[in-house]
This record gives C-alpha cells, sequence and structure tokens, in this order.
C-alpha cells in the first residue's frame, strides 16, 4: 500500500521535525534574532502558496505531505510541521507552536473564534459567496502583507504578476478565439468543468479567453457531469487537466464522437492545484499558455 | 386469614365485584373469534373455562384481562366499563397469568414475586413495609420461600408456576384470571396448582376465572364450569350440570362416559 | 386501484412503461425519431447524438436491466434461503463489504483494473456474508439477530469506508463516485460482463430450486427429506453472494433494489418461490430502469445524481412502509432475555471500580506529554479537559440510552446508534450544511437535532400501529441509518472541498469540543442520570413481556414510548457530540451485565460509568494514534465495538443452542 505508507511515514518526520521546533522555541534565542520572518501557521493551502510567493516561510501548514503531493509548486520548505486535517487541525499543536499568526480561510474549517485563542488569527475569504476567487486571493495577498510588513515584496509580486497576465492577455490575441471547456476526469466516466466561481474562469476573464461552460455550477466553481454535456459545446476546445482518462477509453467511440475530439481541439495541460489561490492562478495562465500554443 | 384483609385496609369484596358481558364480541378479520356474549361472572368462586382448541376459551380470558380488545359489545368490571379503568387500579383488582409465562433469566424468585406490588407503589412509590409484607406471605401461602434467593429459571415448571401464583398472590388482586396454568405440568403438579388455587379462593375469598383443558380437573375444582364450542358458549352451571355424556359431546364432538369418583363422588368422564 | 387489479405482470408492465417514456425523452433529446432504428444499429460516427445514444444510452438501459434484475434474483433467493422477506444483498451487509474492500483496494494500489475490482468486491462481499451468516447461524437464524447482524456489519464497513474518506477524500473521490451507483456507461463492457456472470450463475442457483422450496419447511423437515441444510446454505450462500458482489464491482452500491422488487412481488400476489424468483427479478429490473430513467431525465435540471443513491432514498422510505407488513414472527421474534452475569461481584463494587478506571484514564489523558513535551501542563489541561469530560459525557449519554434501549426491544445486541437516531442526526448535519453552509458552527448543531428529533417521529409513527414493539423500532433504525450512508457517499463523490469537514462533523470529533459544550453535556447526564430511577421498575416489568407488564398495571406501549423518548433524546445529545457510530451504547450496558451488575436499577449507573471509560480511553486514542491527524473518538471506539458485538452474538448463539 504505497499511499498509506508513505502517509504514515511523512508523519514520522513531522514528528521529528515538530520536536526539534519545539526544541527551537524553547532554546534561549535572542528575541531580535528573525523579526522579519513572523512565524506563521497555515491552515489553507491557497495562503501557504501565496506566503511561499511573497518570501515567507510558514512555520507549519495543515496536512504538509499532501501539500506536497498535490500542490507540488512553490515547494514547501523542509521542516515544515504538519498540522493535521485542514479541516480539524490538531489545536493542541496549533498552541504549542504559538504561532504569530494563523491564516485560514473564511467558512471552512474551524471558525476563528476558536483561532483567536490561541494566535492572532486572518480568516480570508477565498472561496466565498462574492464568487471572484482571483480577486479574494489579491485582497488576501495584500492582507497578509499588512500584516507582517511586507507590503513592498507584495506589491512588487503583485505588478509583476499583473503585467505577466497582461503579456498573457496579448499573447492570447494570436488564439483563435474559441472558447475553452477545462475538464478534468474524475473516473472513466464522469468530468469536473470548471465554471463560474471557479478560479480559472477568473484567470480565463483576465487574459480574454472565453469559457464555453454556461451552466450552473457549485461554490467551488465547477460541475461534476458526464460527457455528453461536454458534447454540448461542439465549438469548443477541450483543456484537460492531466492526468487524462485511461489509454483504453481514448480509443472508444463515445470520446472519439466528441466535435472537439474529431476535429483535433484536445490540448492536455499539467495539473495545477484546483482549489488555490494566486500562485495556482499564474502557475495555470502559464501553464495554459504554452498549452494553447500562443507563447 | 382475616387479618390480613383487615391489614390491607384496601381491600373490600363487594358484590358488585364482577364482570358484567353484553353481547362481547370479538372478531378478526371474516373470523368470529368470539360469538356476541352476555353473562355475569360472579366474585368468589372458581370459574371453570373449557371446549375444545379454538373455541374461544383463551380469547374470553384474555378479554376479562384487557389482554385482547373487544370488536364488539362491551364488558364491565366492577360496574364501570373495562377500558374506563386506568391501568393501575384495574391491576390492583385483577391479575392475569399469561399461558406462557415468559423467560426471566436472571431473577430471583424473590425479587419475581416483588414485582406483583407494582399496581400498588406504582413506578416511583416506595416499596415499603407494607409491600414487603405482602411479598412474603405471598412466598408462605405458595411455599415457595425456601427458595425465595434462587434464580426462576433453575426452578423446575411445577415450582416456576407457584411462584408465577406467587407474584399473583402478592398482587393482592380480587380476581385471578389464569390461562391454562398447568398445561406444562405432569398430574401431581397439577393438583397441586389447583389445589393451592382452591385454597386462595376460601381462605381470601378471591374469584378466579381458569381455563382448563382436561374437563375432569375443572371438575373436580371449580364451583362453575363455562363451555365453549366455536367461540358461543354452548353451557353453563355445576361441575354436574356439565359433566354429562349428552354435554361432553356437544362440547368435544365425541362420546364420552360419566362415572362417579369413588372418594369425593365428583362426575368423571372418559372417552368411550 | 385495488389491490387485486395488481397482478405482478401488470405492476411490472406499468414501471416498465414508465420507464420506457423517460428513456424516450432522453432519446428523444438526442436523435429524432426517424433516427432512432438507424441509430440502435449502426450509428453515424458523424453524428455525436447518435454514438452516445448508442453507446453510452442503450448499454445504460442495458446494464439497469441486468444489476436490477440480478439484485432481485439474489434477493429472493436469500429471502428464500434465511426465511426472511428483509434479506437482500444490502441488509446483508454484502453491498457495504464489497464496497470497502474495493475502497481498500484503490487506496493501495495505483490504478484498479475492472478485474482486480471484481476480485476485492468479491471476498469483500463474501467476507461480510460470511460472517454475518456465521453469526446469525448460532441462533439459528432467527431473522431480527440476521438483520441485526447485517446492520453491524454495513455499519463497520461503512465507518471505515468513511474513515478512510477522511483522510483520503483527494484520492478516493473516484472511488465513491464507483461506489454510489451510477449507471453512467461509455460502451457495452459492463453490460457482457453482467450478462455473461449471470447466464452462469443463475442457471446454477435454479439447480437448486427443489431444496430451497423444501428448506422452507423447518430443518428437521429438510432433513427428514433428505436433505443437508447446512451444505445447501452454504453453496446458495456463496454463488448468490457472487452474483451481487458482481453487480456491486461493475456498477456501484445500489442498494434495496432487491428488497423494493421481492416485496412487490409479494404484496401482488406472487406466492411461490417460483413466481417469486420470476417476477422478483422482471420487477427488480424495471424498477432500476425507472429510478435510472428518473436520474436521466432529472440531470440536466438537478445535476448528476447516481442511481444507487435514488435508491436508497426509495428503498429507505419503502422499508419504513414495508415494516407493518413484516410477518408477525419478525416482531417478536427476539425474545431473548438479556443476558444478566451471575458474578457475585455486587453492582455496588462494579460501579467503584469502574470510577477509579474511569478517573484514572481521565487523569492519564489530561496530562501525558507523549504527543507533545515540553508544554505547561496547565495549558495542556486548559486545552484538554473540555473534550475529556465531554467524551465522558457521551459515553455515560450513550451507555444509559443502550440500557434503557436493549430493555425496551429486549435484545441485549440492540444500541441506541440502531435506533435510527443518530443516523437521523447526521442527516440533519449534511441537511444544514448544504442549506447554510459554513456560516455558523451553530448551524449543523441545529441540523443534527432537528434530524434526530424527525427521525424519532418517523419511529414513532411507523411503530405506532405496532404499539412500539422491538422489531419495527430496529427496522425503521436500520432504514434511516442506510440513508444517511447514502448520502455521506454523496458528499465524498461530490469533490466538495468541504467533504472532510463534514465527514468530520457527522462523525462528531471530540476535539471540537469547547468548554461550554463540555459543561452542557456533563449537566445532561447529570440530569439523565437523575431521571433514570423513574424508569427502573418499568425497566424490571418489560423484559417480561406485554401480557405481565399489563397485568400489573403498565400500559407496555405508553411506556415503550417514554423510554424510547429518554433514549432517543440522550442519543440525539451524544451523536451530536461524538458521532453517529460508536456501539458504545451497546457495549457498555453488556459489560457493566458481564461486569455483574444484574439489577435494572444499578445497571443505567454502572454502564454510564463503563462508557464514560470507553469514550475517554477512545478520544485518548484517537489523539494519540495518529498525532497530529486526530481520529474521532467514535470511530475508535466503533473499531472497538464492532468486533465486540460479533463476539456477543458469538457467545449469546452458545447460550441459545446450550439450553
Amino acid at each position: 500500500m504505497p499511499r498509506l505508507t508513505h502517509h504514515i511515514n511523512d508523519h514520522r518526520l513531522t514528528r521529528r521535525q515538530f520536536a526539534a521546533a519545539l526544541a527551537s522555541i524553547f532554546l534561549p534565542v535572542p528575541a531580535t534574532a528573525e523579526p522579519e520572518n513572523p512565524r506563521i501557521a497555515v491552515l489553507d493551502w491557497g495562503w501557504a502558496e501565496s506566503l511561499l510567493a511573497v518570501e515567507l516561510r510558514p512555520l507549519a501548514v495543515a496536512e504538509a505531505p499532501l501539500y506536497r503531493d498535490r500542490v507540488v509548486v512553490p515547494a514547501l520548505p523542509e521542516g515544515t510541521i504538519d498540522l493535521g486535517l485542514r479541516s480539524w487541525p490538531n489545536m493542541e499543536l496549533l498552541r504549542a507552536l504559538k504561532p504569530d499568526l494563523i491564516l485560514s480561510q473564511a467558512g471552512y474549517g474551524v471558525s476563528p473564534e476558536r483561532l483567536i485563542e490561541i494566535a492572532p488569527t486572518l480568516a480570508l475569504p477565498l472561496y466565498s459567496g462574492a464568487r471572484q476567487p482571483l480577486q479574494a486571493a489579491e485582497n488576501a495577498l495584500k492582507e497578509i502583507a499588512a500584516r507582517t510588513g511586507r507590503d513592498e515584496i507584495v506589491k512588487r509580486y503583485l505588478d509583476n504578476s499583473s503585467s505577466r497576465l497582461d503579456a498573457i492577455a496579448r499573447d492570447a490575441r494570436n488564439y483563435d478565439g474559441r472558447p475553452l471547456l477545462i475538464i478534468k476526469f474524475t473516473d472513466d466516466r464522469l468530468v469536473d468543468v470548471y465554471g463560474a466561481g471557479g478560479l480559472f474562469d477568473d484567470v480565463l476573464k483576465r487574459i480574454g479567453i472565453a469559457n464555453a461552460w454556461d451552466g450552473p455550477t457549485n461554490n467551488w466553481g465547477f460541475a461534476t457531469t458526464g460527457l455528453e454535456a461536454v458534447a454540448r459545446y461542439p465549438e469548443a476546445r477541450l483543456i484537460i487537466i492531466e492526468p487524462g482518462p485511461p489509454g483504453s477509453f481514448l480509443q472508444s467511440a463515445l470520446w472519439q464522437a466528441l466535435p472537439a475530439v474529431r476535429h483535433g481541439r484536445v490540448s492536455m495541460i499539467p495539473p495545477t492545484w484546483v482549489f488555490g489561490a494566486f500562485p495556482s492562478a499564474m502557475r495555470f495562465a502559464e501553464i495554459l499558455r504554452r498549452g494553447l500554443g500562443i507563447a | 386469614m382475616p387479618q390480613i384483609l383487615e391489614a390491607t385496609g384496601t381491600q373490600t369484596i363487594s358484590d358488585a365485584s364482577l364482570f358484567t358481558l353484553e353481547q362481547a364480541t370479538v372478531s378478526a378479520g371474516a373470523r368470529i373469534l368470539l360469538q356476541p356474549l352476555t353473562i355475569a361472572l360472579p366474585a368468589r368462586r372458581i370459574i371453570g373455562l373449557i371446549g375444545h382448541n379454538g373455541s374461544g376459551k383463551s380469547t374470553l380470558i384474555k378479554l376479562l384481562a384487557r389482554q385482547q380488545p373487544l370488536t364488539g359489545g362491551t364488558i364491565s368490571f366492577d360496574g364501570k366499563g373495562l377500558d374506563e379503568w386506568r391501568s393501575r387500579p384495574f391491576a390492583r383488582k385483577v391479575a392475569y397469568l399469561p399461558q406462557q409465562t415468559p423467560n426471566t433469566a436472571g431473577m430471583l424468585v424473590s425479587e419475581l414475586v416483588a414485582l406483583g406490588r407494582y399496581p400498588w407503589h406504582g413506578a416511583l412509590g416506595r416499596f415499603g413495609l407494607q409491600d414487603n409484607r405482602m411479598v412474603e406471605e405471598a412466598m408462605e401461602l405458595t411455599d415457595v420461600t425456601s427458595y425465595r434467593d434462587r434464580l426462576v429459571e433453575t426452578l423446575s415448571g411445577g415450582e416456576r408456576q407457584r411462584v408465577w401464583l406467587a407474584m399473583l398472590v402478592a398482587q393482592n388482586a380480587d380476581w385471578l384470571l389464569l390461562d391454562e396454568p398447568t398445561s406444562a405440568l405432569d398430574i401431581a403438579h397439577q393438583v397441586e396448582v389447583l389445589s393451592l388455587v382452591r385454597r386462595l379462593t376460601e381462605e381470601r375469598g378471591l374469584g378466579v376465572v381458569v381455563v382448563l383443558h382436561d374437563v375432569n380437573m375443572a371438575a373436580r375444582f371449580c364451583d362453575e364450569i363455562l363451555a365453549l364450542h366455536s367461540g358461543m358458549l354452548i353451557a353453563r352451571g355445576t361441575p354436574e350440570d356439565i359433566v354429562t355424556p349428552n354435554q361432553l359431546q356437544a362440547i368435544y364432538g365425541t362420546r364420552m362416559g360419566v362415572m362417579r369418583h369413588p372418594d369425593t363422588g365428583h362426575p368423571v368422564s372418559y372417552v368411550r | 386501484m385495488s389491490i387485486r387489479l395488481m397482478t405482478p405482470p401488470r405492476i411490472c408492465a406499468l414501471i416498465a412503461l414508465m420507464a420506457i417514456a423517460l428513456y424516450a425523452v432522453a432519446i428523444g433529446d438526442r436523435v429524432p425519431f426517424s433516427d432512432v432504428p438507424r441509430t440502435l444499429w449502426q450509428p453515424n460516427p458523424a453524428s455525436f447524438d447518435q454514438i452516445y445514444v448508442h453507446f453510452s444510452l442503450l448499454p445504460r438501459i442495458l446494464v439497469a436491466l441486468l444489476a436490477g434484475g440480478a439484485l432481485a434474483f439474489a434477493g429472493a433467493i436469500f429471502q428464500q434461503l434465511l426465511k426472511n422477506p428483509l434479506a437482500e444483498p444490502s441488509t446483508l451487509g454484502i453491498l457495504s463489504g464489497a464496497q470497502l474492500a474495493i475502497t481498500l483496494l484503490s487506496l493501495s494500489a495505483v490504478t484498479v483494473t475492472v478485474g482486480q475490482r471484481e476480485i476485492a468486491g468479491l471476498a469483500g462481499g463474501l467476507a461480510a456474508v460470511t460472517i454475518v451468516a456465521g453469526l446469525a447461524k448460532k441462533s439459528n437464524f432467527a431473522p431480527m439477530t440476521l438483520l441485526l447482524c447485517g446492520m453491524v456489519i454495513s455499519f463497520s464497513a461503512g465507518s471505515a469506508s468513511v474513515i478512510l474518506a477522511l483522510f483520503h477524500h483527494e484520492y478516493l473521490r473516484g472511488v465513491f463516485i464507483w461506489g454510489s451507483g451510477s449507471l453512467i456507461q461509455n460502451d457495452y463492457s459492463n453490460a457482457i460482463a453482467l450478462a455473461s456472470r449471470m447466464i452462469v450463475l443463475i442457471p446454477l442457483l435454479l439447480l437448486f430450486y427443489r431444496p430451497l422450496t423444501i428448506i422452507s419447511l423447518d430443518e428437521a423437515h429438510a432433513r427428514g427429506l433428505g436433505l443437508s441444510p447446512a451444505g445447501l446454505r452454504a453453496a446458495v450462500l456463496f454463488i448468490s453472494t457472487l452474483l451481487s458482489a458482481t453487480v456491486v464491482a461493475r456498477v456501484g452500491v445500489i442498494a434495496f433494489v432487491g428488497l423494493a422488487a421481492t416485496s412487490l412481488a409479494r404484496m401482488a400476489g406472487a406466492r411461490t418461490l417460483r413466481q417469486r424468483l420470476l417476477w422478483g427479478t422482471l420487477l427488480g429490473s424495471a424498477l432500476l430502469l425507472l429510478a435510472d430513467g428518473l436520474v436521466l431525465v432529472g440531470a440536466p435540471v438537478i445535476g448528476e445524481v447516481p442511481t444507487g443513491t435514488v435508491t436508497a432514498i426509495a428503498g429507505a422510505l419503502l422499508m419504513l412502509v414495508l415494516i407493518k407488513n413484516v410477518p408477525h414472527s419478525i416482531d417478536h421474534a427476539n425474545t431473548d432475555v438479556l443476558a444478566y452475569g451471575t458474578s457475585p461481584v455486587g453492582g455496588r463494587h462494579v460501579l467503584a471500580g469502574c470510577l477509579v478506571i474511569a478517573i484514572a484514564i481521565a487523569g492519564f489523558s489530561l496530562t501525558e506529554q507523549l504527543t507533545v513535551s515540553g508544554v505547561d501542563p496547565s495549558v495542556l489541561f486548559a486545552g484538554r479537559w473540555p473534550r475529556v469530560l465531554t467524551s465522558a459525557s457521551a459515553g455515560a449519554m450513550l451507555a444509559i440510552a443502550g440500557a434503557v434501549t436493549q430493555a425496551v426491544t429486549r435484545n441485549p445486541m440492540a444500541s441506541p446508534e440502531g435506533l435510527g437516531i443518530s443516523g437521523g442526526a447526521g442527516l440533519g448535519i449534511i441537511a444544514a450544511f448544504f442549506a447554510g453552509g459554513m456560516v455558523s458552527p451553530l448551524l449543523p448543531l441545529a441540523g443534527g437535532i432537528s434530524g434526530a428529533v424527525i427521525a424519532f417521529a418517523i419511529i414513532l409513527i411507523v411503530a405506532r400501529g405496532k404499539s412500539y414493539a422491538p422489531g419495527p423500532v430496529l427496522l425503521s433504525g436500520i432504514a434511516i441509518s442506510a440513508l444517511a450512508t447514502a448520502m455521506i457517499s454523496l458528499i465524498v463523490a461530490s469533490g466538495d472541498p468541504r467533504a472532510s469537514y463534514i465527514l468530520a462533523w457527522t462523525m462528531g470529533p471530540t476535539f471540537r469540543a469547547t468548554s461550554i459544550v463540555a459543561i452542557i453535556a456533563t449537566m445532561l447526564v447529570l440530569i439523565g442520570l437523575a431521571i433514570s430511577p423513574l424508569f427502573r421498575r418499568s425497566l424490571e416489568v418489560l423484559p417480561l413481556g406485554d401480557s405481565t407488564a399489563l397485568s400489573l398495571g403498565i400500559d407496555p406501549a405508553r411506556t415503550r414510548m417514554m423510554l424510547l423518548l429518554f433514549a432517543a433524546s440522550l442519543t440525539g445529545v451524544a451523536t451530536m457530540i461524538v458521532g453517529p457510530l460508536s456501539f458504545v451504547g451497546m457495549m457498555a450496558p453488556h459489560i457493566a451485565r458481564v461486569a455483574g451488575s444484574r439489577r435494572p436499577a444499578s445497571l443505567p449507573l454502572t454502564a454510564a460509568a463503563i462508557g464514560a471509560t470507553l469514550m475517554i480511553a477512545s478520544d485518548w486514542l484517537g489523539r494519540a494514534a495518529d498525532f497530529p491527524y486526530e481520529i474521532p473518538a467514535g470511530v475508535i471506539a466503533a473499531f472497538i465495538g464492532g468486533p465486540y458485538f460479533l463476539w456477543v452474538i458469538r457467545s449469546q448463539g452458545r447460550y441459545a443452542s446450550r439450553s
């Protein structure tokens, strides 16, 4: 059982790292040793990648091993403490770590009222009723900046990102303008289609490419559906987030009959964290640029 | 034992304490278990119910015990409709022993007998000295005191039946309704149990309705016999009246003869 | 419509017609009427709609017909073999067993082929049915015992699946999509596989037709006619399980179709085994087709709902209706009296001993520094006392509820969790999340409480006609719990990132407890303990049966209702704290009796102390076992409780065969 053992090993590792971290807490370290690197505990991967993007090292991240598996980039530094489940982090560990700041996603997991008892807490919205995750992610970065005194770095990061997105949007004018259907296979029968309220949809809007999917989506901006719904958009180009369906499925009559497949309008792109924040959005934009060949 | 009657103070057996049935009927779907029956059952005597299997004798006794609802007619007890009685007051007047006594795993004899006091103290009332004395007397009377601390399930069939009777005695009701109390017992135990019932009637003035399979036992111990056939009361009278070749033929549908008991003179029947 | 107008062929035709109408709508939506024949035989490869109808909808129809038929056929066989009108693959635990095995397989291998899935499903299904049958054999396949065993196996397998999902929901989504029973097809492979297996297995089972008719007499007769009941049972169980597990592996968990089809057939007058097999199977096909047609036509409006979810919901409702048709034997089948211990140790000593152990474990749990070190003990204590106190309270509440439930149902294996209250609370929590999201933790709390109340009301309504007899009460519980399980599958399958949060909520993690929760819970336990003496005498008398109770002046129906209300309130609150499935309510009173607490008066108290001990220990284990990940205490208790339950049934059976 590779995955299970992997999981358990990670815990052992974590416990050792944790002991090291604890030792560092109780060793007489001068208070002024690292003034500009606050000790931040992160309960949401979106904020974890956001911190890393602006050169802040999180002290602890919930489900750190799974982050390395699912979000991958930006990589978590060695020694990051695992806090347990994102939805139910280990409160005792959190208490023991005495972080300077806790970052959580508003409306998800432990309520901020309980976190505040342990340390100052920022519960920032990302996937919320506003349904604009990209904007929310940008706002969150600014708030984190304000709280940690990193306004300069964050401003630089956002400016760079903005001009990068502008550049991609310019490149996108070379694209043939076909609307995109961004899908991910959940098994060999159903797909998730990303639409309004999702991060990918916001990125498409920002770089001026149409999203074909106009159907309803859930709180996180996707809908799960069969292939027949995909066929309802014959003009669209299919963007498949890897891993795609099994090879045998790609040979099936049903797949071959999809208008986009028949006309060769299918691209595979490497995976991006689907429920991420600003760095995930940037990564998706870059990947899409390469995937569409508009570079 | 008149002093018991005095001691309880609550027990007053009046002539009104009787069952009156008025066109009482029980049917299940199209099947009629008990034809409309109008009858009065007087107190302080043993009334035997006899009849073939499915004649309605069990149905009738369950009706009296409120274990089964009427589908037609009325029954009143002590001048009040049966369904007007509240559970506990009724249980203080009428005690019922079902045909099959339930499993009592884990219960001691004394504990089971003490349950008979429930109608008197209820869910919350204290189990007082009075209750204690009634339980002791009931065990004494039924001769089960010697195994009071044994588990009920370890007793023999006859002993167990006596323990259940003790519970009914402790209940201190005016009426005992017994549904085939002797069915699982050998001859000696049958006599033992029925003698006990007889003694209770005589000493405490209880009214008893008892379902019996054996017509000779009924003749030996009952004051009065009701004979049922296909849900209908076909004969009522003293053992002398009922235990005759003609009546028995009508009741059981088989030819029977009758002779005298050489010692007691009771009528004794036999199959021809 | 009078019941006589409803002959099996007519009902079958009616349902099939409705299903065909739905599919006609779905196909007509894609292909114009004139093109339909061509589409069926030789679709135009350039037309996606024609290809879709040919390669997706047609196999889907075939799979629905085959799977429904197979499950109903297996159900009819199980019912005949086990003489239990409620037996079917899901109530026997086969479907959950297979699902758990396949979930484990998916976690251990990177890619899983259909063949591997089939083997895993088979192994899981066989394991489940072997345990259930092995346990029920001891009580000579008494219907209630059989259903209880099936329920516990289902619950245990289900909770194991949920705990796996809690930690691996990102990986397991595909498994749960499959597990929730979607009939979507992309080619003919499943249809061909199902058909080929059914062609072998169904005739094989039909070879047993005559022995199966004989076994409906009792075993002595069967033996007298030269039949080996044990051999027959083993062979038939094995083959029918193969048939059911094949369906699970191919299309996922489709619960209750077998039950619905065979019950409908019986109600319509299919009397003999031959009639029930024939019409049950056809009705199974028709019913699943109808359910799938509804899902298909409804998909554009309400989104992709797995067909298995629809059958679980419809089936659970049906089961609630069917309860009133359950034959008498089931209502009163289980009159096993509670096995009181005969140990000389008095109840008071047991109670004192339990309290000492409870305090010792609580003290350890509050102060140990195995997972975190160098932390100020007062900080540890401040963080831990609410959860320890809350766990103890929940354990005590479940134990009291269990003692009461077991007396009321006259069944030593009954568990308050089985009343359906817990399932109802779980459903309420899920509903609250879907209705209001994660706005406030009060919302799921309110949802859980209303769910528990509604579930209880349903049980009362269903069981009222039967004067709250034990059997129907337990059966309504099974139905409601099955519904809750189906909803949980649906959530994981939805891919909602909140899945693990919702799962954790429904599992009732004690680490969520705050000091206010702890104090409220403790007060409720004290109130419960204060009230319980009021029920002491009822608890003594009720196990002696309704006749005795009635003759002592106790109204059994009303008393049972009051007691159930009491047990349900405690269970509802405890479920909010430790989740729907801990088996503590079953274990604690049982341990108390075995330890020698014999009297109904002292039993709730002793059981409460034991329940509290179990829960405190589970809470600590859940905290330490997988640090920093917390396993809900209820789940840990269930892992202890499942095996304990099985052991109890085994020893109960031995009692029965000895006496």
